[in-house]
C-alpha cells in the first residue's frame, strides 16, 4: 500500500465497479488501489496510508459498516466515503455516526463523486497537520519536569505567582524560575498563547 | 477565209466523229451497263482529237511546232486504239485477247517514249518544214527530217490491231446468226478498214514514200459511218420490237379475258400459281370460290390455308410430286373459304417447266364439286341402307319386270340378285293371287302407295309365307312415274306369335282365376281391364263394374289419392311399384292391402300394360304399428337425453342421432342421419379426431372412454364432452358401426379453467407482494451496473476531453459498458417475466438452470442477510415440465424463508443447501435447507394453509400459493425438519416427455 499521494482505496465486490470508478478517477489524476472485498483491504492496510477509503456497503463476508467498525478500531485516519445500491436510512445513519464522510447512492454522478473524493482528501491532510502539531506541542511538554507541569497547570489556572508557591509550599521566587522554564520549554511568548497550547495539547487547570 | 477547205473537211471530220462519240455516250448514260457505247464514244471523241492535231500539224510554222504537236498527238491516239480494242472486244465479244492486249501494250510503249524522246516518237530531228501545195492553192506544212527506228512499235502496235479485229470478226462470223452477222461485219470491216487506210498510210509517210500531211481521222470516219448506220438500224428494230410486244400484251389480256369468262361460264376457277415468287394469280370465279377478297395478293401459304386441315398434308404431298415428276396433278379436296363453310373442289392443274426441267409454275382449274360429293354421299348412304335392309327392295319397271334386288329379298325369297333382275316380279306371287297383284300395280302406276298390305308370297322353294308388302311409285325428274319399288317384310313369325299370344292369355285368365291372390290386369291407357276371381271374391262386385276405373269406389277415402297418385307415377315411368291401402270387402269392412304391380312387356319389349297382386295383409299391418309406436316412443327417451346419442357406420355416416346432437349441430335429427361429422363440423381437426376414434372402437372391438374432448358447435361455440363409444357387432362379429354417448362438461370445464385463472391471479399477486418485499435487494442488483455505465460513460467523457485521446481505451469502456447494460437489462427482463400477469405455460426447461438464476437474482438479499448459499446440481439432471415463472416464485419464496429462518442464527452459520436430484420414481426434486430453529410439530401442519404465518409482517399467503403452483404444475411440495438444525423445503416437478424423434 502507498504511503506516499493521496489515494482513494475502493472496496466492492463487483469487479465492473471497481474498474469503471478506478478509471473515473484515473482520468481526473487521482491515484486508485482497488479491493475486491473488506478482508483483502484489511489485509493491505496499514498506518502510513494517506487518502480515503470508497466502501460498498453489501458486500460478501465482511460487509462495509464492519470493515468501518474495523478500520475505526485501528485509528484509522482515512476518511469513509460509503457507496450503495440500496441505501436504507438505518444503515446510513449508522455509517454517518462511525464519522463517514458521505453516503453516496448508486449510481452516482461522477461530478458529486470526485467532489466527495476532494474533501475526503483535504479533511485527512487537514487531520493528518493538526495531528503533527499536536505531537510537537505533547514532545514540548513531555520535557517539562513534574513540578513545572503543576506550575503550567495553576498558570493556566489564572493563579499568580505568590498564590502558587502558597499552594505548593514554596517561595515566589521559585514559582517565578518554574514559570520562566515553562514559557522557555513549550516556546510560549505570552500567558495567553501559553494557555492556548496547554489547552490544545489537553493539559486540564489544576483545581 | 479563202483557203479552207483543208481546216473545213478536218473540222467536219472531227464533228462528225464528236456527234456520233457523243451520241453514244449518251445512250451509255442512260444504259451503264453497255459499256461498248462507252468505248465507242471514247474512240470518237478520241478521233475528233486526232482529227484537230493533224489539223494543227498542217498549219505548224516552226518545225518546233510541229515537234510538239505531233508529240501530243500519240496521246488521243493512244486512248483512241485503246477505246478501239475494248469496244471490238466488246462488241463482238471475241477476238485474241494476246492480240488486243499486245497492240494496246505497244501502244502504250509508244506513248512513254514519245514522252522520252526529242522531239517526238517519229523522229530524231525534224530540220524544216516543207510547204507542200495542194490542189485549190493550199499548201500544208510537212516535217523534214530524220525518221526513228522506234515510230516502227506504232506500225506494230497497229499491226497487231488489225490481226485482232480480223479474228474476233471471224470467231463472230462463224457464231452469229444471219442478222447478227451484218452488223458484226460492218463493225469489223469498218475498223479493219481505218486501221489499213491509217496506219499504212502513216507508214508510206515515214518511209517517205508519200508527201502528205498524217491522215489518221479520216478513215474513221467509216468506222463513225458505220456505227450510226448501226444506230438508225438499232432504233428501227427496238420500235418494231415494241410494236410487237404491245400487240402481245393487247393479246395476252384478250385472252386473260376470254378465258375468265370462260371460267366463269363452266363455273370453274382457273389459277396460276408462280414457283418463283410463291404467288398465285387466280381469276375472279376462283377468289369467290376459295373466298379470297377482290384485292388481296395471294401467296401459297394463303392458298393452302383455305384447305380443309384433313385434306391439306395428302395435297401438299400431291403437288410436291407433281412438281417432281412434271405429272398432271388432278385430286378432289375440300377447301374451308370461310369459317364454319365447306366446300369440295376438283382440281387439275399442270406444271410449266424451264428448258433445266426445274418447274417454273402450275397452272390449273379448280371446280366447286359439292353439290356432286353431296349427292354422291347420300346416294352411297342410300344405297348402303337398301343394301343392308332386311327388308326385302325390289324395284320393278311399269311391266313388272324386276331391276333391282337387294340382299333383304335374297334373304326372304331365296332367290339370288341375278336369277330375278330381268324377270317378272310374279314369280313370287302365288297363281291365285296374281289379279290381287296386277291391282296393286294399277294403283301405284296410278300414283298411289300402298302401305303395308298383308298377303301371301311363294318362296323360290315353292313355299308361301305372310308378308307385308309396301308399294310406291318412282317418279322421274320430270315427274313420269317410270318404276315402282316394293318393300317386302316376312311377317309369317309374327303371325305365328299372335296365335301363341291369344293362346296363352286364355291359359293365363284360366291360371289367374285360381290363383289364391287377387289380380289385376291394365292395357296401355291405364284403364284396368282384367280382375281376377279372387278379387272379384274379395269385393263381391262384379267384373262389369270394376273395369276401367271402376274399382277405386273401393278403396278407404283416406288411401284413395296417395293411391292414385303412386299408380300414376309408376306407370308413367313404367316402373314396378308396391303401395299399401284400405279396400273394401265384400262384409263392407276396409282391409289393408298390399299391392304389387309391374308393367307388362311382349316378348319383343313392347308394353302391354300392368299387371299386379294383392294380398291382405290387415293382421301384419297392426303389429308393424305396434313396433311403430315402441319406436316412437324410444325415439322420444333418447331425444329427452340431455346426453348426445348417436351411432355411426364405418363410413361414418350417422345412422343413429338423438336431438341433443341435432342441437349441437343446429339442425334436424332427420337431416343428420346418412351425414357424416365432416359434412356437419366445420372443424376438421375435430373430425379427423371422432373418426380415427370411431375406426379403432370398430377395429379392436373395444370399447373406448374419452375423459375430455371438444366439439364445435354449428355456432361455433366449443363444447367439452367425455364420451363412451362402444362397437356395435353384426352376426359375423365384425363390428359394422359405432354407438355413442356423450355428457357435455362444459360447465365443468368453464369451472376449472375459471380455478385455473384465479390461481394465476393468486400467484400473480404473491409474486408482486413477494417482488415488494425484494425490492431494495433487487434495486441494488440492478444499481451496480448502472453505477459502472455511468462511471464509464463519464471516464470516457473525460479521456476524450482530453488533447491525446486513447481510443483503445474508449474502445474498451464502451465495451464495457454494453456489458453492463446487457447485465441491467437481464435483471430487469426477469423482473418483468415475474411481475407479469400471465396463464400458466407448462414447457420443458431446464430446472438446474432456472435454480442458478433465481439464486443470482437473490444474489443482494443473500448478502444482505449474510447468508451463504451452497448450490448441489444434479449433472445431466432430465428437463422438467413446468411454467417457468411459477417455478421461479416457488424458489424465490423458499429461499427467501431460509434466509429469514436464519437471521436469528449467529453469523458464520448462516448457510443455506439448494440441492436439486431425481427421485426413484423418476421425477425432478428440488430442494432448500436452511440451518435455522427449525419448523415446531404443530406448526408443521398448518404450515401450508392460507394466513398461517410466524413472521410479524407476512401475510401467510407465500407457501399457500408455493403449494398451489406446485399442484397446478403436478408436482408435490412438502416441509421436513434437518437431523441435525434447521429445516428443508422440498418439491417435485414431472419430467417433460420426451419428443418422439
Amino acid at each position: 500500500m502507498n504511503s506516499g499521494a493521496q489515494t482513494v482505496f475502493i472496496v466492492d465486490d463487483d469487479a465492473s465497479i471497481l474498474k469503471a470508478i478506478s478509471r473515473l478517477l484515473g482520468a481526473d489524476g487521482i491515484p486508485v488501489a482497488t479491493f475486491d472485498s473488506a478482508r483483502s483491504f484489511l489485509a493491505a492496510y496499514h498506518g502510513a496510508a494517506r487518502g480515503c477509503v470508497l466502501l460498498d456497503v453489501t458486500m460478501p463476508g465482511l460487509n462495509g459498516i464492519e470493515l468501518q467498525d474495523a478500520l475505526n478500531a485501528r485509528n484509522c485516519a482515512l476518511p469513509v466515503i460509503f457507496l450503495t445500491g440500496n441505501g436504507d436510512i438505518p444503515t446510513t445513519v449508522q455509517a454517518m455516526k462511525h464519522g463517514a464522510i458521505d453516503f453516496l447512492t448508486k449510481p452516482v454522478d461522477g461530478v458529486t463523486l470526485l467532489a466527495t473524493v476532494r474533501q475526503a482528501f483535504a479533511q485527512e491532510a487537514a487531520g493528518r497537520a493538526q495531528n503533527a502539531e499536536l505531537a510537537l506541542l505533547k514532545a514540548r511538554l513531555e520535557s517539562l519536569t513534574p513540578r513545572e507541569r503543576e506550575v503550567l497547570g495553576h498558570v493556566i489556572a489564572g493563579r499568580l505567582n505568590k498564590q502558587i508557591a502558597d499552594t505548593l509550599g514554596t517561595t515566589e521566587k521559585t514559582v517565578k524560575v518554574h514559570r520562566a522554564r515553562v514559557m522557555e520549554k513549550m516556546q510560549a511568548a505570552s500567558i495567553a498563547e501559553l494557555v492556548r497550547l496547554a489547552g490544545r495539547a489537553g493539559v486540564v487547570p489544576a483545581a | 477565209m479563202n483557203s479552207s477547205w483543208i481546216t473545213i473537211s478536218w473540222s467536219a471530220v472531227a464533228a462528225c466523229c464528236l456527234t456520233v462519240g457523243l451520241t453514244y455516250a449518251l445512250i451509255w448514260f442512260r444504259r451503264p451497263g453497255w459499256i461498248a457505247h462507252l468505248a465507242f464514244a471514247i474512240a470518237a471523241v478520241s478521233a475528233a482529237a486526232v482529227a484537230t492535231g493533224e489539223l494543227a500539224l498542217m498549219h505548224a510554222q516552226t518545225p518546233q511546232e510541229f515537234g510538239t504537236v505531233m508529240r501530243w498527238i500519240h496521246v488521243p491516239i493512244f486512248t483512241l486504239v485503246v477505246a478501239s480494242v475494248a469496244f471490238v472486244r466488246l462488241y463482238l465479244g471475241g477476238g485474241s485477247l494476246w492480240l488486243a492486249g499486245g497492240a494496246c501494250a505497244l501502244r502504250l510503249a509508244a506513248l512513254v517514249l514519245n514522252f522520252h524522246l526529242e522531239p517526238n516518237l517519229n523522229f530524231s530531228e525534224i530540220t524544216a518544214l516543207e510547204q507542200v501545195p495542194l490542189f485549190g492553192g493550199e499548201t500544208v506544212a510537212i516535217a523534214v527530217g530524220t525518221v526513228r527506228p522506234a515510230t516502227r512499235i506504232g506500225e506494230l502496235s497497229s499491226l497487231l490491231f488489225l490481226l485482232f479485229v480480223a479474228h474476233a470478226t471471224f470467231q463472230f462470223w462463224r457464231r452469229a446468226d444471219r442478222e447478227e452477222k451484218r452488223d458484226g461485219l460492218l463493225v469489223g470491216a469498218s475498223f479493219a478498214l481505218f486501221v489499213i487506210i491509217a496506219a499504212g498510210h502513216a507508214a508510206l509517210l515515214h518511209a517517205g514514200l508519200v508527201r502528205t500531211p498524217y491522215m489518221i481521222s479520216a478513215p474513221f470516219v467509216l468506222v463513225v459511218l458505220a456505227m450510226a448506220c448501226k444506230l438508225s438500224s438499232d432504233m428501227a428494230r427496238s420500235m418494231r420490237m415494241s410494236e410487237q410486244l404491245k400487240a402481245r400484251e393487247a393479246e395476252l389480256q384478250l385472252n386473260r379475258q376470254r378465258i375468265e369468262s370462260a371460267a366463269a361460264a363452266a363455273q370453274s376457277a382457273i389459277w396460276e400459281w408462280d414457283i418463283a415468287s410463291n404467288q398465285v394469280w387466280i381469276t375472279e370465279q376462283g377468289r369467290e370460290l376459295f373466298g379470297f377478297p377482290h384485292d388481296e395478293v395471294i401467296t401459297l401459304p394463303r392458298f393452302q390455308a383455305t384447305l380443309h386441315p384433313d385434306d391439306r398434308a395428302r395435297i401438299r404431298e400431291a403437288v410436291a410430286q407433281s412438281l417432281i415428276d412434271g405429272q398432271t396433278f388432278e385430286r378432289e379436296f375440300r377447301i374451308v373459304p370461310a369459317p364454319g363453310r365447306m366446300r369440295w373442289v376438283a382440281t387439275r392443274g399442270m406444271v410449266d417447266i424451264d428448258g433445266d426441267g426445274k418447274p417454273l409454275r402450275m397452272r390449273g382449274l379448280s371446280i366447286d364439286v359439292t353439290e356432286r360429293k353431296r349427292n354422291q354421299e347420300s346416294i352411297g348412304m342410300l344405297a348402303a341402307i337398301v343394301k343392308s335392309s332386311t327388308e326385302a327392295i325390289i324395284g320393278q319397271d311399269l311391266n313388272g319386270i324386276v331391276s333391282s334386288w337387294n340382299a333383304g329379298a335374297e334373304t326372304i325369297f331365296g332367290f339370288a340378285a341375278d336369277e330375278m333382275i330381268g324377270h317378272p316380279v310374279s314369280r313370287l306371287i302365288p297363281p291365285d293371287l296374281q289379279p290381287e297383284e296386277k291391282e296393286l300395280l294399277r294403283r301405284v302406276l296410278r300414283g298411289e302407295r300402298v302401305e303395308h298390305y298383308e298377303t301371301t308370297r311363294s318362296r323360290k322353294d315353292g313355299t308361301l309365307f305372310a308378308v307385308s308388302v309396301s308399294l310406291s311409285p318412282i317418279l322421274s325428274s320430270g315427274g313420269r312415274i317410270i318404276a315402282a319399288s316394293e318393300i317386302v317384310r316376312d311377317i309369317s313369325e309374327r303371325k305365328l306369335a299372335d296365335a301363341a299370344l291369344r293362346e296363352s292369355e286364355s291359359r293365363f285368365r284360366a291360371m289367374a282365376d285360381s290363383a289364391p291372390v287377387m289380380i289385376w290386369m291394365t292395357g296401355r291407357d291405364k284403364l284396368f281391364t282384367f280382375f281376377n276371381q279372387a278379387w272379384l271374391d274379395f269385393t263381391g262386385r262384379q267384373i262389369e263394374r270394376e273395369i276401367g276405373d271402376g274399382w277405386f269406389e273401393g278403396i278407404h277415402r283416406d288411401d284413395l289419392t296417395a293411391c292414385l297418385e303412386t299408380f300414376g307415377r309408376a306407370f308413367d315411368g313404367r316402373c314396378q311399384f308396391t303401395m299399401e291401402y284400405r279396400l273394401r270387402r265384400a262384409d263392407g269392412a276396409y282391409r289393408w292391402v298390399l299391392d304389387t304391380g309391374a308393367p307388362r312387356l311382349s316378348p319383343d319389349g313392347t308394353f302391354l300394360g300392368y299387371i299386379g297382386s294383392c294380398l291382405d295383409i290387415t293382421g301384419r299391418r297392426r303389429s308393424a304399428e305396434l313396433l311403430q309406436q315402441e319406436r316412437a316412443y324410444l325415439r322420444q327417451v333418447i331425444d329427452v337425453d340431455p346426453n348426445l346419442i348417436f351411432a355411426k357406420d364405418r363410413s361414418g355416416r350417422f345412422t343413429l342421432a338423438n336431438q341433443a346432437v341435432a342441437d349441437v349441430y343446429g339442425t334436424t335429427v332427420d337431416n343428420i342421419v346418412g351425414k357424416t361429422d365432416a359434412e356437419l363440423n366445420p372443424n376438421a381437426a375435430e373430425v379427423e379426431r371422432f373418426r380415427h376414434v370411431d375406426l379403432q372402437v370398430m377395429d379392436t372391438l373395444k370399447e373406448q372412454f374419452i375423459a375430455e374432448e371438444t366439439i364445435t358447435t354449428a355456432a361455433g361455440k366449443v363444447l367439452w364432452l367425455q364420451t363412451v363409444k362402444r362397437p356395435i357387432v353384426d352376426e359375423q362379429g365384425v363390428a359394422i358401426q359405432v354407438l355413442g354417448s356423450a355428457t357435455d362438461i362444459t360447465q365443468r370445464k368453464r369451472a376449472e379453467f375459471e380455478l385455473a385463472a384465479q390461481r394465476n391471479e393468486l400467484a400473480h399477486l404473491a409474486r408482486v407482494a413477494m417482488l415488494g418485499e425484494l425490492s431494495g435487494s433487487l434495486a441494488h442488483e440492478l444499481n451496480q451496473p448502472l453505477m459502472a455505465i455511468l462511471a464509464n460513460a463519464q471516464a470516457a467523457q473525460r479521456f476524450l476531453a482530453r488533447q491525446d485521446v486513447n481510443l483503445d481505451e474508449v474502445r474498451e469502456i464502451l465495451q464495457d459498458i454494453v456489458n453492463d447494460d446487457k447485465r441491467a437489462g437481464e435483471v430487469i427482463s426477469g423482473l418483468r417475466l415475474l411481475l407479469r400477469k400471465g396463464e400458466m405455460m407448462r414447457q420443458p426447461l431446464d430446472v438446474n438452470l432456472v435454480v442458478s438464476d433465481v439464486l443470482r437474482l437473490m444474489r443482494s438479499d443473500l448478502l444482505n442477510s449474510n447468508v451463504i448459499a451452497n448450490i448441489e446440481l444434479m449433472a445431466g439432471l432430465p428437463p422438467g415440465q413446468a411454467d417457468r415463472v411459477q417455478l421461479q416464485q416457488v424458489l424465490i419464496n423458499l429461499v427467501a424463508n431460509a434466509c429469514e429462518a436464519m437471521s436469528a442464527v449467529d453469523h458464520p452459520a448462516r448457510q443455506m443447501i439448494v440441492r436439486t436430484s431425481l427421485t426413484i420414481d423418476g421425477e425432478i426434486c428440488v430442494s432448500v435447507s436452511d440451518m435455522g430453529p427449525g419448523i415446531s410439530a404443530q406448526d408443521l401442519n398448518r404450515l401450508f394453509d392460507p394466513f398461517f404465518t410466524t413472521k410479524q409482517h407476512g401475510l401467510g399467503l407465500g407457501l399457500a400459493v408455493c403449494r398451489t403452483i406446485i399442484d397446478g404444475q403436478g408436482g408435490r411440495l412438502w416441509a421436513t425438519n434437518n437431523t441435525t438444525c434447521g429445516a428443508s423445503f422440498h418439491f417435485t416437478l414431472p419430467v417433460a416427455a420426451m419428443e418422439a424423434a
